[in-house]
């Protein structure tokens, strides 16, 4: 490992001999004596210098985070003799923070990454240099430490949300119209060969046949599970900034793109369901792998959220024939722009199918302040198009939700339309 | 701890002092420096503050060029040509030379927006300090050998500072 003494060191080497030798010549020894500590200081730190590598890590951290919060632990080791060692931290390859730390053998430095990106992410590149005694010689650089992390999308809570027109099964959450056990009271019916004794009502019974000619027995509307298929189009992921649209630049890193909304928003109304005891599915509309079936439990929303966090936009999208299958009498809720035909058009699709269809608007807030004139031009007109396309699916009864307008709120007045019939959905 | 923080990222670490505080102290002792060694000669004029300030300012923007090293160089010239300077002046001039190295040398290694954590300073002071003891011990006797005359408070003088310079080699942590 080779240790270089630095620019400014030699210079001071140089220097100090310089009027070590102008005092002696000239018969100066108050001259000579100004350069003689920098020339010791200097070779005393020369010597001195360690041997050995600096190296640096970057390691899972034990401490729990929290949501947006990336955390990580900079292991540097440094050799006996190092004046410290010059970590440099990079994201995205930009420069993030740069400082000159001791480091005695080995040192954790806890590293905190704020990101509101979600999704497969470089965490951060750090950058390791050992500075030497008196910082007059350093180490070649270390290699470069980086980690690649998964960002799981985060989740926010959800009040109420819609159910689907049919709800399935004979358990669940939801109290549906067909007869069976479990929920409020449907009507008093005679009895049938078939009905269990124990809901003989016998007060009914008694005011209705005294006789006891005919028995009436209280029946009640069974228990039922809602089917949702979550899909998401991953075909566009946009920041705020339209300028940015045309995939030239990278959005802002401070920004979250339309893909990391629709990933949050997504996990959220999956969470939302998954809470009230129904089955979610997933599917995503630029990849053409089979979709995940709908489930139930913690476990799905697990593998929702980790199957929302590898989506992503590859390469030039396959174009779908037809809009995927979906189980019947599954409610769908489409996350996409809708800055193209495609997603709106699967969207209406489904609708004429019979399925009850949110769409829900993940375009973040658009920025504007900095656009030339061309650009706003350029702007109007997606952002009319887009406005026809959004008009277009509320007239083929496709109901549409802006995720960036109080979505809890949108959604739970499409919740109270459907509430309108007991077990039933919207319309 | 105290972290290095940027919007986005933040490293947890001991006290740091901004690079740019190195910096602007590395110019002061260059200025102050240059002064004092004008002023062993000549009166000070509004001139030599401004080239000193001149000076001071390069040496702030770009440590890592030697500039630093420059500036020593300059003053060890102006007190040639100034005539044998007291007792006092040397031994200051000795301690801001080897001062404004050590300050910039630091100061060149990282950018303006870095920090250096105080102990790697603190670590690293003792050093230079225990040099700083002989290079005044040396100072003293350059003096007398070059027959200034050397008065009974300007030895007192020399006496406290060497002495405060061994306190403080003696007080600061020892290197591993």
């Amino acid at each position: 490992m080779t240790w270089t003494r630095t620019r400014s060191a030699w210079a001071g080497v140089v220097v100090g001999a310089l009027l070590v030798l102008l005092g002696a010549a000239f018969g100066r020894p108050d001259v000579a004596v100004l350069g003689a500590a920098p020339v010791v200081a200097a070779v005393w730190d020369w010597w001195r210098r360690p041997t050995t590598e600096v190296t640096v890590d970057l390691e899972a951290s034990d401490e729990p985070s929290e949501p947006g919060v990336l955390l990580a632990d900079v292991v540097l080791t440094a050799p006996a003799g190092a004046a410290g060692v010059l970590v440099r931290v990079r994201r995205r390859h930009r420069e993030m923070s740069e400082v000159l730390v001791r480091v005695d053998g080995e040192r954790r430095l806890p590293l905190s990454v704020l990101t509101v990106r979600t999704g497969p992410q470089d965490l951060a590149e750090v950058d390791a240099l050992g500075i030497g005694p008196g910082a007059a010689s350093a180490s070649e650089p270390a290699e470069p430490a980086s980690r690649a992390v998964l960002v799981l999308p985060a989740t926010r809570p959800l009040d109420d949300v819609p159910l689907p027109p049919r709800l399935r099964g004979l358990t669940g959450a939801h109290e549906s119209r067909r007869p069976g056990e479990g929920g409020s009271l449907r009507d008093v019916h005679p009895f049938t060969p078939g009905d269990r004794l124990r809901r003989i009502d016998w007060r009914v019974t008694a005011r209705r046949a005294p006789d006891l000619h005919e028995l009436y027995v209280r029946r009640e509307h069974a228990q039922a599970e809602a089917v949702v298929m979550i899909v998401v189009d991953s075909r566009d992921d946009v920041g705020p900034d339209p300028a940015t649209w045309r995939g030239s630049e990278p959005p802002d890193a401070a920004d979250a793109t339309s893909l990391d909304v629709a990933r949050q928003s997504a996990a959220s109304v999956a969470e939302a369901f998954l809470g009230r005891g129904d089955r979610v599915g997933l599917d995503d509309l630029a990849a053409m792998r089979r979709p995940l079936p709908a489930g139930g439990g913690r476990r799905q929303l697990d593998r929702i959220r980790q199957a929302l966090a590898v989506t992503a936009p590859v390469g030039e999208p396959a174009r779908r024939v037809r809009a995927p299958q979906l189980p019947s009498g599954a409610l769908v809720v489409v996350f996409s722009t809708f800055l193209d035909d495609d997603a709106a058009a699967v969207a209406a699709s489904w609708r004429r199918a019979g399925h009850r269809v949110v769409a829900v608007d993940v375009l973040p807030r658009v920025r504007t302040s900095e656009l030339s004139d061309r650009q706003r031009i350029a702007l109007r007109i997606v952002t009319l198009s887009r406005e026809d396309r959004l008009a277009a699916l509320a007239d083929a009864d496709v109901e549409v939700v802006q995720w960036r307008d109080a979505p809890a709120v949108a959604l739970a007045r499409l919740a109270r339309r459907a509430q309108r019939r007991t077990g039933a959905g919207a319309r | 701890m105290s972290g290095r923080r940027s919007l986005e990222v933040v490293v947890e670490t001991g006290r740091v002092v901004p690079t740019w505080v190195l910096r602007v102290v590395g110019a002061v002792l260059v200025a102050v420096m240059l002064l004092v060694a004008v002023g062993s000669g000549w009166h000070v004029g509004p001139w030599h503050v401004a080239v000193a300030a001149a000076v001071a300012c390069a040496v702030m923007l770009r440590p890592w060029t030697g500039s630093a090293a420059l500036a020593v160089g300059v003053a060890g010239v102006v007190l040639l040509m100034g005539g044998p300077a007291s007792l006092p002046t040397v031994m200051v001039l000795v301690l801001l030379a080897h001062a404004v190295l050590w300050v910039s040398s630091f100061a060149a290694r990282a950018s303006w927006s870095a920090g250096v954590e105080v102990a790697v300073l603190a670590g690293e002071a003792r050093g230079p300090a225990a040099v700083q003891v002989g290079a005044q011990v040396l100072a003293v006797v350059a003096v007398l050998v070059s027959g200034a005359d050397v008065g009974a408070s300007d030895a007192w003088r020399a006496f406290a500072l060497i002495g405060a310079i061994g306190l403080v080699a003696a007080v600061l942590p020892r290197p591993r």
